[in-house]
């Protein structure tokens, strides 16, 4: 997928996230950031050229792990990480909905503000 | 997982759906309700005995399960007996032959194939499309209503 339809997905989703509130529907929310994180992490791979817009990743290390080329991706990559395991044991899981939710969120969100993911490349 | 937990989840992922529909959001009400049925039909397929019940859940690799705390654990490995499905066709069972069953699983294929879209390509989901999510999530939930499985 293209780095731009990557991005407009992404707003697609943090307007979806925003008409959800974190603590009655922290399962959609939850599920939201781990898609739009993933959106973004392919965006930057991207533009960095590490993958190719045919080629991009589903999770953290599906279809394959990709070494990170630098040190905002990788910490991007480990917080996604994070991400994906609290998303299946809150949405595909029986796990009730710990502070490491709203954590890993904010981590996230910081994270990508960093390295110009979300608002820089406007 | 167990039904008890399955059932709590399908119930709270279907209410975040409803409101995100709602509010007018067409891709996580359709996450949503995708994965709430897909705990519906986890429900029914552990009722049916037709896979494992256990007090653990399905990672995002087909076959992987986790515990509470997130470790991965053997209970249910490629040796093992299948667990929770992620997809319907993930980890790939022999579904009973069933036609009301053979029905919901189809119903909500579609809707594993609409999430998907809905994602990855540049479609964007009608009210319609929603609906449709919306419907195969009922079904299942109906129906295991209906076999006092327990939702609606």
């Amino acid at each position: 997928m293209e780095t731009t339809l990557h991005r407009l997905k992404a707003d697609r989703l943090t307007q979806a996230i925003s008409l959800l509130d974190l603590t009655l529907d922290y399962e959609l929310v939850l599920e939201g950031q781990m898609h739009r994180a993933t959106h973004l992490m392919n965006a930057l791979l991207h533009e960095a050229g590490t993958t190719n817009p045919d080629d991009d990743l589903i999770h953290v290390d599906m279809p394959r792990r990709v070494v990170p080329p630098s040190a905002e991706l990788a910490e991007i990559m480990q917080l996604l990480e994070e991400c994906e395991l609290l998303r299946c044991l809150h949405v595909r899981g029986p796990v009730k909905p710990d502070p490491r939710v709203s954590a890993v969120i904010r981590h996230l969100e910081a994270a990508f503000g960093k390295s110009g993911g979300i608002d820089a490349r406007r | 997982m167990l039904v008890a937990d399955h059932l709590w989840r399908a119930d709270r992922l279907a209410a975040s759906a409803t409101r995100a529909e709602g509010a007018g959001d067409g891709i996580l009400a359709i996450w949503g309700y995708m994965h709430a049925a897909t705990h519906a039909l986890n429900t029914l397929l552990h009722q049916e005995h037709v896979t494992a019940e256990s007090d653990s859940c399905a990672s995002n690799h087909a076959g992987q399960y986790l515990d509470r705390a997130g470790r991965r654990v053997s209970a249910f490995d490629s040796r093992g007996p299948v667990g929770d499905l992620i997809h319907t066709d993930m980890p790939a069972i022999e579904y009973p032959t069933s036609p009301q069953l053979a029905a919901a699983v189809k119903l909500l294929a579609a809707v594993e194939a609409s999430a998907a879209r809905a994602l990855r390509s540049d479609w964007t989901p009608a009210p319609s499309d929603v609906a449709a999510a919306r419907s195969a999530y009922r079904a299942l939930a109906e129906w295991l209503a209906d076999r006092r499985g327990e939702l609606p």
